[in-house]
């Protein structure tokens, strides 16, 4: 019995991704605006010294 | 920024986040222990370090660094919203064992005043500028992956320089290390721009600083000032050419009101950076650099005439 033939790949993944372990580092100072937002009443200007500080 | 991370598409049992607190002064410290049981609830490793030794965020990555327990590090900046494919994407030149550096895109978040239009037109974030430096590439820590095998010799950022650090570890790794430097524009954080004139010139002054800093650390060619001629020449242009001209577009609906205002947010960018390269001056410990391991010590830059 002649095996069918076919073009596609079998259980070959297309897009094999490279998926090393990795640390994600991210720097905090005064806090950031959306950790404030819920934190403070003193509104918009604080959040905007603060985001200032962390650039 | 929370939510960014949690919406990666990186499988959690890779990856780990590393929250590094520069000693903030308000409820942040809470907050952060709040985020971590959320994101264990949600299978992510999330972790809640702190730096109070120095003030600078350069110190808290230092910090993040020796906490790491993965070989490729990756930063951003809290207040950048990466994109949810952000990590996968800026990993994958790893692949290539000489890479040892990774840049992802910089896009702006939305904005509506005039500035943000003109920062948006000007691309100011974005990374094809500092890829493009005339001494050498470097990417921006906002949107940065580093190999920690290439910090073994380089070092790792100087703890009390306050500006111009990520350039300064870039070219320390590409010229001590002979690391190769790769570019992904898939791998996207955006970041807002500055929507005020004062936040505007406290940029620009600072990247100002910048150039005078890595003009003492590796002789980068300082930026020519401006001079009375200059802003002569250019208000003159502005005035009698480039203002009527553009308001004739905008009545015809064929300009915006940013092509209005390009050039008198250009000089006064040109002369905040000017200023901040002039007031600036390195402090001798601003050279410092720490360590990977505590044994290594430091070899002294040589700083140029």
């Amino acid at each position: 019995m002649t095996p069918v033939q076919n073009d596609e790949p079998i259980d070959q993944p297309v897009d094999q991704k490279f998926l090393p372990a990795v640390s994600v580092i991210i720097p905090i100072y005064n806090g950031e605006a959306d950790l404030l937002i819920c934190s403070t009443a003193f509104g918009h200007r604080l959040i905007r010294l603060v985001k200032l500080n962390i650039c | 920024m929370l939510n960014c991370l949690w919406a990666q598409t990186y499988p959690v049992s890779q990856v780990e986040y590393l929250l590094v607190d520069n000693g903030s002064g308000d409820r942040t410290p809470d907050l952060l222990q709040a985020a971590v049981k959320t994101s264990g609830d949600r299978g992510i490793i999330l972790k809640h370090l702190s730096e109070t030794q120095i003030q600078s965020s350069y110190a808290a990555r230092n910090t993040g660094i020796r906490a790491a327990k993965s070989k490729i590090l990756a930063f951003t900046d809290a207040d950048c919203r990466p994109h949810s494919d952000w990590l996968i994407n800026l990993v994958q030149p790893f692949t290539d064992p000489e890479v040892g550096l990774v840049a992802g895109e910089i896009a702006a978040l939305p904005g509506d005043t005039l500035l943000e239009q003109f920062a948006d037109r000007q691309d100011t974030l974005s990374q094809k500028h500092t890829l493009s430096h005339s001494f050498l590439p470097y990417g921006q820590t906002a949107n940065l992956a580093i190999r920690q095998q290439a910090l073994e010799k380089a070092g790792l950022f100087r703890p009390y320089l306050t500006t111009g650090g990520d350039a300064d570890m870039c070219w320390r790794i590409q010229q001590q290390g002979n690391w190769k430097l790769a570019f992904v524009e898939q791998a996207v954080v955006q970041h807002r721009h500055r929507a005020t004139v004062s936040e505007l010139r406290r940029q620009w002054h600072r990247y100002g600083r910048s150039n005078r800093y890595l003009h003492e650390l590796h002789g980068v060619s300082l930026m020519r000032e401006p001079t009375s001629q200059d802003y002569l020449y250019r208000w003159s242009r502005w005035l009698l050419k480039e203002m009527p001209v553009a308001a004739i577009k905008i009545v015809n609906r064929k300009a915006s009101l940013v092509d209005l205002i390009s050039t008198p947010i250009g000089l006064i960018c040109w002369q905040a950076r000017s200023q901040g390269q002039r007031e600036a001056k390195l402090p001798d410990q601003a050279r410092q650099i720490e360590w990977l391991h505590q044994n290594q010590f430091e070899s002294p830059v040589e700083a140029p005439d």
